[in-house]
């Protein structure tokens, strides 16, 4: 619960599930600080990543262990007595419960799951519980995208808590977040169950609240729990669900299981797309609403620690373009509740009266190159880098709670069919669905279609694949091609791609389970194979032709917006007429 | 002296942007697109990797038409000169110079590429019909007085540029360490033998 320029100043960087030179180089780049500044750097990953060449201890961790690792790493914490007792006192609950569980996870006991030796875990133990002044867990996808996520998070808040590494400054959790303002959305209420702010839709009284100051009857306010991207699926199979505003998202390339996905969007009565290229779900939107891109509008970003940022436009929007408060306060109106704002401002500011812990996050604060890392609750206040300042937490009582979980393999074990992990991950230079990104040359040269699929030299050996081949990749959900990128760094039984290649897109193979509670998908385990193509030069026309022929069905749906050149610049100059 | 680019590879983290920002300033300079620095990752090294500009470089005693020059301070491709004939490539001991040309897909009604051949094959062997090649290497972005376009663009500062300057007072530094370390060593002599004299009962001065 650190902000990430402090990571700096940490005594350690524990790196668990998180490979931030590919997803975030600015986190990279801090780590790399933290080193020269005397941090110990602790990586534990299946494949070693970069900061693994500079980590004081690299611990190459089994696919889809997270729990039986951590309760190991606790296990080690408490025993070799690194336990901080006064903090556990102080400011825990439930200590006695989480050791009853805690206690069976030797790290003998759970070798075989985690592939650590006891000695290196002893040695994560004292290294991260003795660092000082504090010591920093940095968790990514590699934490939220399996089964047991949210129960990973729950351990890795309670080995935090038991080695009295968090509550001070530069120390407890450090969680990055996937893409650039997942943060700012859910801190903006575009979660299923919580108005902005984190103010909960089941609350009575913060629905009076919203209602009041929305002018409109309670009622319309809706009282229970929403739904979940990853249930749309079955939503829509099941008949359930009939219209789907989908916005700037590309499910079809990142959500799991692109054919089931695709069906399931088909079987919709409506489907509502805004987006600013058209990609693989807006080919098969009824509507698609032209949205503007990231150099036309301006707002407010809120980064991983919660620091909130204003960004400004560039350029103004381009002929129909409209920026997305403005095509949301257009449908309201229409839909019969008039909505309307002159600027990003008037929004923001409203947004602050409703949200105590935002309120002091003035426009003001965020000129220029100013931030504000919330909680910021008062105008005075100047935000908050750490949260749980003197281990004070946010529960009636102030106290944490620590909680256990047991260990539960991933759903989709490798066998003799399928005996490869397939673990979906984050490649350096693109981003995302590659919507945006697959457009610019100088990334392409970087790294293009088909992508890549990364071996250990043994596995593409086994198949006599060699660096650089095209290889076809299935499990029971599909089939694809990749290009093989075979290097040492990775471990043996495993092969990893990245979600954002539409010819070797790595979620036509991807299995769609999900965490209980969280409904993440389970994007880093399902099993697979792969073998060599043996007609390379077939292999390399057939992957060329099949983006070409991918692009031409995109140009070809978007197609349809083409307009006489006159209208198209009358349109230019009077965007509102045209859409009215 | 040559001028060169060092790098520090613990602190790459293969992000790339140096070849980036080599692609855009060499395009942009109406010279090959190609990024002639290359991020190479291997088990316990990544570290980008370019033209070390050799001071009796191979290259340029093996061009046969006078394509490749010694400038002042760097080895320069001459593209307009060079007939693609590899030869440079072939005698680079840094992998640092290699054939590349500009693809015809994209123009005139060619819409994409079309490989005719495998991209594990080298690039000394590759050939596409009706792309001329001509050698690309490192030309340390003399087109732009402002330098090198990989050494400002690096986000954890891993590149750096070697000139005559900083390379006299690098070494003039490791001199002065030597000589310190040197100093040390006296020191190191003069406390034995303050203690050797305290426990034969001596007085400390």
């Amino acid at each position: 619960m650190c902000s990430i320029p402090g990571m700096e100043n940490a005594g350690c960087v524990f790196l668990f599930g998180y490979n931030p030179s590919a997803s975030h180089p600015i986190v990279a780049r801090r780590i790399v600080r933290a080193k020269e500044k005397g941090a110990k750097i602790i990586v534990a990953d299946p494949r070693h990543i970069e900061t693994a060449r500079i980590a004081d201890l690299y611990l190459p961790i089994k696919n889809g262990c997270n729990i039986a690792f951590l309760n190991a790493l606790a296990n080690c914490i408490v025993n070799d007595g690194y336990a901080d007792k006064d903090f556990i006192e102080a400011h825990t609950n439930g200590y006695e419960q989480w050791w009853e569980t805690i206690k069976k996870y030797t790290p003998e006991s759970v070798q075989d799951i985690t592939g650590i030796s006891p000695a290196d875990m002893h040695r994560a133990a004292e290294m991260y519980a003795t660092a000082e002044p504090s010591a920093i867990i940095g968790y990514g996808m590699g934490v939220c995208q399996q089964r047991q996520n949210l129960k990973t998070v729950h351990t890795l808040a309670a080995v935090a808590c038991v080695a009295g590494q968090i509550g001070k400054p530069n120390s407890g959790l450090a969680p990055v977040r996937g893409q650039n303002n997942v943060q700012g959305s859910c801190d903006m209420g575009c979660l299923p169950n919580m108005f902005p702010g984190y103010q909960k839709v089941t609350d009575p009284a913060m629905r009076e609240k919203f209602a009041k100051a929305w002018g409109v009857p309670v009622e319309k306010l809706s009282d229970h729990e929403g739904y979940k991207l990853t249930d749309m699926v079955h939503l829509a199979n099941e008949g359930t669900l009939h219209c789907f505003y989908n916005y700037g998202e590309d499910p079809v390339q990142t959500e799991p299981d692109s054919q089931g996905t695709i069906e399931a969007l088909k079987k919709l009565d409506l489907f509502i797309c805004e987006d600013i290229f058209m990609t693989q779900t807006t080919m098969y939107a009824d509507v698609i609403l032209p949205g503007t891109s990231w150099g036309e509008h301006e707002g407010v970003f809120t980064a991983s620690d919660r620091t909130f940022q204003h960004f400004n436009a560039a350029v103004p929007p381009k002929g129909e373009c409209r920026h997305d408060w403005q095509i949301i306060s257009d449908l309201s109106t229409r839909m019969g509740y008039p909505m309307h704002y002159d600027n990003t401002k008037q929004i923001w500011d409203e947004m602050r009266q409703l949200c105590p812990n935002f309120y002091g996050a003035t426009y003001e604060k965020m000129e220029g190159t100013g931030h504000c890392e919330w909680p910021i609750p008062t105008l005075e206040h100047q935000g908050t880098a750490d949260l749980f300042p003197g281990g004070h937490f946010n529960k009636p009582d102030g106290r944490a709670v620590l909680i256990a979980h047991d260990w539960e393999h991933p759903t989709e074990m490798p066998d003799e069919e399928y005996p490869l992990v397939l673990c979906t991950v984050r490649e350096v230079g693109h981003y995302s669905c590659r919507s945006m990104t697959g457009n610019c040359k100088a990334l392409s040269l970087l790294a293009d279609e088909p992508g890549y699929v990364h071996m250990n030299p043994a596995d593409a050996r086994a198949r006599g694949i060699r660096d650089g081949e095209i290889v076809r990749i299935w499990s029971r959900r599909g089939s694809v091609y990749s290009r093989a990128d075979v290097s040492d760094r990775i471990n043996k039984g495993a092969v990893y791609m990245t979600y954002q290649w539409w010819i070797g897109r790595c979620n036509s193979l991807t299995l769609h389970a999900v965490d209980d509670v969280s409904h993440t998908p389970e994007d880093k385990f399902s099993a697979c194979q792969m073998e060599r193509v043996a007609d390379q030069q077939w292999a390399e026309r057939h992957v060329a032709q099949e983006y070409a022929d991918l692009k031409a069905r995109l140009a070809k749906e978007a197609s349809a917006q083409d307009v006489e050149p006159a209208v198209a610049f009358s349109a230019s100059q009077e965007p509102d007429r045209i859409l009215v | 002296m040559n001028r060169f680019i060092a790098i520090e590879p613990d602190r790459c983290i293969g992000c790339g942007t140096c070849s980036s920002a080599c692609h855009e300033g060499h395009e942009r300079a109406g010279l090959q697109a190609e990024p002639r620095i290359r991020v190479v990752q291997m088990g316990e090294v990544t570290a980008a990797l370019t033209c070390h500009q050799c001071e009796d470089a191979p290259c340029l005693a093996v061009c046969p038409v006078g394509a490749i020059v010694h400038e002042d301070t760097y080895v320069h491709v001459l593209e307009q000169q060079c007939v693609g004939c590899r030869m440079c490539a072939v005698v680079c001991p840094f992998g640092a110079i290699h054939p590349s040309g500009t693809s015809v897909a994209g123009v005139a009604g060619t819409a994409y590429d079309t490989p005719v051949h495998a991209p594990t094959l080298s690039d000394l062997l590759t050939w596409d019909p009706g792309v001329y090649t001509c050698a690309v290497k490192c030309d340390l972005c003399s087109y732009d007085p402002a330098g090198p376009h990989c050494v400002s663009a690096c986000p954890t500062k891993a590149l750096r540029l070697v000139t005559e300057e900083a390379g006299s007072s690098l070494a003039d530094a490791k001199r002065l360490r030597a000589a310190d370390a040197e100093g040390s060593i006296a020191g190191f002599i003069a406390q034995a033998q303050a203690a050797e004299e305290k426990e034969a009962g001596g007085e400390v001065r």
